[in-house]
């Protein structure tokens, strides 16, 4: 990998190798969580939290770890650190955790986590991994945050809940888009993301 | 190039190690967990019973202040008898006690399982009750909590804490367009009968006290809802026409 410079390993995920529009990783969660916003910020707290230790703490380790047992050094890593997140949600906010800790138990599977390790952590100094994990799951949370403020917006005709469609429209015979709590309209705000980022970023070629 | 030992020994140090980091984070916030769980259900139940409001921002300190004010627990067994005056038992664990095999450790005889019962107070009378309850929904358990006004036999509310439909569909149950049509239902018809009927979806109320609208799509978990209904309704009906209706 090109060296690059600490700011660009900070920004470039944060559009244009965007983690879940460039990369087309993370998608499970970026459906599954994002009918509303809280729970997407929640996930979103949690991925940049277990992304930039691990990073970090795979970095560190990075020159002890046996090559031939590398991947599962980081999953345990990952492991520990999903599961602390698990119990402290389950401590501190007991009624989102009821919804989100099959989901949180899926960080660890999250393809960004893995990929941050291998990609980056792997060969980084600590610095710069905590930097890339930061970048990537700002990146990630950007996504989440979108995509979750249109579904929460177009299907349930409100925004952390308290509600922005006027009852007039509601009146005038207005519905709430109910395709959009479902996976499939995650699927299409996702792919129509997928697309602007694309169409403006000049870094994909095919 | 190190050699299988290293690799023995630096993996058994990370096992340890993380070992080390999840039992610490797990025991050291048990009892912030537990004291988290506790209020959830002290939530429900105050909700259940119509004293705290839907999506009401309040406290854990008002939460457990207004339970212990308001609310007091029984336990009835399926002869209508109270066998105890005070309760800790959990739909959870009413499901467990009821799926124990008949023969196996722990079996409870049917007449003599015993059921948990909340009242609501308000200047020292009965308000409401609370009957904890749980069915099977499509893919999943449903727990909720159905609350009675004082004559035992109108529905104030019903609520589910605990369910694992699928959302826009089943989870729909947990939605207060659903919930509110049970307001100022029964679950028994004219001759005292327990009955209830979940029906087809439906843009207008029913009519009809028994019955309300299903949602689209989850006619299933709208079935279970309503053997739920009935057949709670039906643990606790001893206990109702014992010592609650002949009073009325």
């Amino acid at each position: 990998m090109a060296k690059k410079g600490n700011l660009s390993v900070l920004t470039d995920p944060l559009w244009d190798s965007n983690p879940v529009m460039f990369q087309v990783l993370g998608i499970c969660s970026s459906l599954a969580v994002t009918t509303q916003l809280v729970p997407s910020l929640i996930m979103a707290a949690g991925v940049t939290f277990v992304v930039c230790l691990s990073n970090v703490t795979i970095s560190l380790m990075r020159n002890y770890i046996p090559n031939k047992v590398r991947i599962i050094v980081q999953l345990s890593v990952v492991s520990a650190l999903v599961i602390m997140i698990d119990q402290l949600l389950r401590a501190y906010l007991y009624e989102q955790s009821k919804d989100l800790s099959v989901f949180v138990g899926l960080i660890i599977t999250n393809c960004i986590v893995m990929g941050r390790l291998e990609a980056f952590a792997m060969s980084n100094p600590p610095w710069p991994s905590f930097l890339d994990g930061l970048g990537n799951s700002l990146g990630y949370s950007g996504v989440l945050v979108v995509v979750a403020t249109v579904r929460e917006i177009l299907g349930n005709g409100a925004i952390l809940g308290f509600k922005v469609v006027p009852q007039a429209f509601y009146d005038a015979g207005y519905q709430n888009f109910g395709l959009m709590l479902l996976p499939p309209g995650a699927f299409i705000i996702l792919g129509l993301l997928v697309w602007l980022q694309r169409a403006i970023s000049n870094k994909v070629i095919d | 190039m190190r050699g299988n030992t290293y690799t023995f020994f630096f993996i058994t140090l990370v096992c340890i190690g993380c070992a080390l980091i999840v039992a610490g984070a797990a025991s050291a916030l048990k009892s912030q967990q537990e004291f988290a769980e506790r209020i959830d259900t002290y939530k429900n139940v105050l909700l259940a019973g119509g004293l705290i409001e839907r999506g009401a921002s309040i406290s854990p300190q008002e939460v457990e202040k207004l339970y212990q004010e308001g609310i007091a627990g029984i336990l009835v067994n399926v002869q209508g008898e109270v066998t105890s005056k005070e309760t800790n038992l959990t739909p959870e664990a009413v499901l467990k006690q009821d799926k124990v095999l008949k023969g196996t450790p722990g079996y409870i005889e049917k007449e003599k399982r015993e059921y948990p019962l909340y009242t609501v107070s308000k200047e020292g009378k009965i308000d409401a009750f609370i009957v904890p309850v749980y069915g099977k929904g499509l893919w999943s358990d449903l727990f909720g909590y159905l609350s009675l006004e004082a004559d035992g036999k109108t529905i104030r509310n019903l609520v589910f804490y605990k369910e694992g439909e699928t959302p826009g569909l089943g989870k729909e149950i947990t939605k207060p367009w659903f919930q509110d049509q049970f307001v100022k239902k029964s679950y028994l018809n004219e001759a005292n009968d327990i009955t209830f009927t979940v029906g087809r979806p439906s843009s207008t109320p029913y009519p009809n006290a028994t019955e309300v609208g299903g949602i689209s799509g989850a006619t299933i978990t709208g079935r279970g809802v309503q053997k739920m209904i009935v057949d709670m309704m039906n643990l606790y009906r001893p206990y109702f026409e014992k010592s609650v209706w002949s009073k009325g």
